[in-house]
């Protein structure tokens, strides 16, 4: 009954053009559900040896919760562009599961299979940590809970510019769609030694003989899944 | 570090109804959480890099089937769609402007199908061994991360819309401004130690 009228008041929210990060109410299929994946971050942070992911969840109130049947997921790609196809498949999985008050980690690991539907093997488990608190387990930072959105875009202007192609395109003032929006967000912080070795930069393999020669990069996504 | 090492047999037996206490979760108060990690997750949404479905693909169709395309498909099934998109971008201005305007080359110095190429592979590029941004104006280096304060729609707009210069639609000499939407960081979202984004505010 909580749950129904959370959602209900984020639909309101949403209806009203309120919730829309880098990725949010991007479709209909998702969209206003706790599945909606709102951002996607990753860069180096405090520790130059490690990787830190950032994945947001919009939040409307205090009391957004993650749900527990949804597996975020987060992908790594370590050995670039494969065989004839250009594209990329996860050589590695970093999975987190809300149950109770904790968030459970496990990975980084190679996950049994790739693609649209995915498992978790207990045996990777790696850490768990409190709602709204940090922790760090074998040299990996953890973090679940409420933050600030991060996030900044003048949406309607957007929307605007998209929509009728104004002589002026988005003018000389902005205003901030997200600015007062708080999200769930996961951080996690990674030593590079457990993501192996990164690929040749996509962008260099794409482009063959005339690739500007961009630093090796790990290629990374994230993923919501529902059970 | 295993989960279930000190009820071992739960693992056996996490069967699609199991609902299996922890022993690691036993607080000082005595409570027990229970935790399930069974059963198939099946793909609901997907994001590498910002704005992408916001962006590019237009009917509602488009947007629900780019969250379940795989990044090993994502060039054959969205390159298309994607040049399509920006070509009716610039078709649009060109009307405004009542004047033929057509993508340059941007500053990267990537033609239009490249550019689309890279776009429709939706992997978020993250350098170990550099400074990881969307884009370095310091450095000049493109897609190698993306940090808390990017300006992620900027620099996707200047990608587009930029030229080889990055300014070629600045607002500037009588052109539409599309390489900015004026905002930036809002103060005090973010922290310079762990977890980088600060308490929400409600």
């Amino acid at each position: 009954m909580k749950k129904i009228a959370l959602w209900s008041s984020i639909a309101v929210c949403a209806a009203a053009g309120i919730f829309i990060a880098a990725d949010h109410l991007d479709a209909p299929a998702v969209a206003m559900t706790t599945s909606d994946i709102a951002d996607f971050y990753a860069f180096e942070g405090a520790n130059s040896d490690a990787t830190t992911f950032v994945v947001t969840l919009p939040a409307a109130d205090a009391n957004a919760q993650f749900d527990e049947n949804v597996l975020i997921e987060i992908n790594i790609d370590n050995t670039g562009v494969e065989g004839s196809t250009p594209g990329v498949v996860e050589d590695l999985v970093i999975q987190a599961l809300r149950q109770g008050d904790k968030m459970y980690f496990f990975g980084p690991y190679a996950p049994a299979q790739t693609g649209l539907n995915s498992t978790i093997d207990p045996d990777a488990f790696a850490a768990s940590v409190d709602i709204g608190s940090s922790t760090t387990v074998g040299g990996v930072s953890y973090f679940a809970g409420l933050r600030q959105d991060a996030f900044f875009f003048d949406f309607e202007a957007f929307n605007n510019v998209v929509g009728t192609a104004p002589a002026a395109g988005f003018g000389t003032t902005g205003n901030n769609t997200f600015e007062p929006l708080n999200v769930n967000a996961l951080v996690i912080e990674v030593p590079n030694a457990l993501l192996g070795s990164a690929p040749p930069h996509i962008v260099d393999q794409l482009l063959g003989p005339n690739a500007p020669g961009l630093p090796v990069a790990y290629n990374v996504w994230v993923e919501t899944k529902r059970r | 570090m295993k989960l279930f090492n000190k009820k071992g047999a739960m693992l056996v037996a996490a069967l699609a109804v199991a609902a299996v206490s922890c022993s690691d979760d036993d607080d000082v108060t005595g409570n027990v959480v229970t935790t399930d990690f069974t059963g198939t997750f099946v793909q609901q949404d997907q994001m590498g890099r910002p704005g992408i479905n916001t962006v590019f693909p237009t009917t509602d169709a488009e947007e629900n089937a780019f969250n379940t395309t795989l990044p090993a498909d994502g060039i054959a099934r969205w390159q298309p769609t994607f040049q399509s998109k920006v070509e009716a971008l610039y078709t649009a201005y060109s009307n405004t402007a009542g004047t033929t305007l057509t993508y340059e080359n941007n500053i990267l110095g990537l033609d239009l199908p490249t550019l689309t190429t890279a776009l429709a592979l939706d992997v978020l590029q993250v350098a170990p061994n550099a400074t990881t941004n969307y884009f370095n104006p310091t450095t000049g280096l493109p897609l190698t991360g993306r940090a808390l304060s990017d300006d992620v729609i900027d620099v996707s707009l200047i990608l587009l819309f930029g030229g080889n210069t990055g300014a070629r639609f600045d607002g500037n000499n009588g052109t539409p401004n599309l390489v900015s939407d004026n905002v930036g960081l809002e103060p005090g979202v973010i922290q310079s130690a762990f977890p980088y984004l600060t308490a929400p505010r409600f």
